[in-house]
C-alpha cells in the first residue's frame, strides 16, 4: 500500500547537516569493520579459555 | 521540462571526483569530501519514499556506511559517483520496505500534481486529483518509480537511466510508456 504525502515540508540543508555528521557515520564504519573482525573472536575465545581452564 | 542541472557534470568535475573516489579508496577516513557532496541529495532521495523523517536519516546513514565499507568494490564507468550511491539508496529503501521499517511513500507538492493532472484533463478538480492518487498507487513500482523521478523530481533521462540501470533511451521509452499506463489508468471507468 502507498501512502502519499502532499506539500509535505522538508527538513532544512542546516537541519540534515547537523543530524548527519560525517563523524557519527565514520564512527559506524569503524564499527562494522570491527565487529567483522574474526580475531577479536578467536582472541576472545582464547581469553575465555585461559580464564576458564 | 526543466531538470535538476546539479547531477550535470563537466568532464573536469568527474574527473576531479574520480580522485576523491580513488583517496577514499585508501582510507574510509577520506570519504568526508564525497560525504559533504552529496549526503543531502540521497537524504532527500530517500526521505521522499518514506513516511517517517527518522526512517530517512536511518536509511541514509544505512547508505553511506554500505558505500564506505564497499568503495573498494567501485568501478568507475564515466557516470557521475552518485549514481552509484542512489542505487545503494534505491536498494536499502527496498531492503526497509521488505523488513517492513519503513512504508512506501510519494511525497509531491500540489503545483507538480497538478502539472501532471493538466496532461490528463482540463478539469483540476479535487476529485480528478483524488482519482490521480488511486492512478498512481495501482502503477507497477518500476513504472512509478520512473513517473516519480521524471516529473516529481525532475530528473533528467540520463540521471534516471543511471540509478535504475537503464541506458538513456530505454529510460525514455519506459517513462513514455508508464505515462500512458497512467493515463490509462486515470480514465478508466471503476
Amino acid at each position: 500500500m502507498i501512502k502519499f504525502l502532499l506539500d509535505r515540508e522538508e527538513p532544512s540543508s542546516e537541519q540534515i547537516r547537523q543530524r548527519m555528521d560525517f563523524d557519527s557515520i565514520y564512527g559506524g564504519v569503524k564499527y562494522q569493520k570491527w565487529i567483522m573482525n574474526p580475531w577479536i573472536y578467536v582472541l576472545g575465545g582464547v581469553f575465555t579459555a585461559l580464564i576458564w581452564f | 521540462m526543466a531538470v535538476n542541472l546539479t547531477y550535470h557534470q563537466s568532464a573536469f568535475r568527474l574527473d576531479e571526483e574520480m580522485k576523491l573516489v580513488e583517496r577514499a579508496k585508501e582510507h574510509p577516513r577520506y570519504f568526508a569530501p564525497l560525504y559533504e557532496r552529496y549526503h543531502e541529495a540521497i537524504f532527500r532521495y530517500v526521505f521522499k519514499r518514506v513516511d517517517e523523517t527518522e526512517s530517512a536519516y536511518d536509511i541514509t546513514s544505512c547508505v553511506f556506511i554500505k558505500a564506505m565499507g564497499s568503495i573498494q568494490k567501485y568501478e568507475n564507468r564515466g557516470v557521475p559517483f552518485s549514481s552509484w550511491l542512489f542505487r545503494i539508496a534505491k536498494s536499502e529503501l527496498y531492503q526497509s520496505f521488505r523488513d517492513k521499517k519503513a512504508q512506501r511513500t510519494v511525497s509531491i507538492d500540489s503545483v507538480t500534481l497538478k502539472q501532471v493532472m493538466d496532461d490528463f484533463t482540463d478539469d483540476s478538480s479535487e476529485e480528478n486529483r483524488a482519482k490521480l492518487l488511486v492512478a498512481l498507487g495501482k502503477l507497477k513500482e518500476a513504472q512509478l518509480q520512473l513517473i516519480e523521478m521524471r516529473f516529481f523530481e525532475k530528473r533528467s533521462f540520463r540521471e534516471i537511466g543511471e540509478i535504475v540501470g537503464l541506458s538513456e533511451n530505454n529510460a525514455k521509452v519506459k517513462t513514455f510508456r508508464a505515462l500512458l499506463k497512467l493515463k490509462e489508468l486515470f480514465n478508466k471507468k471503476e
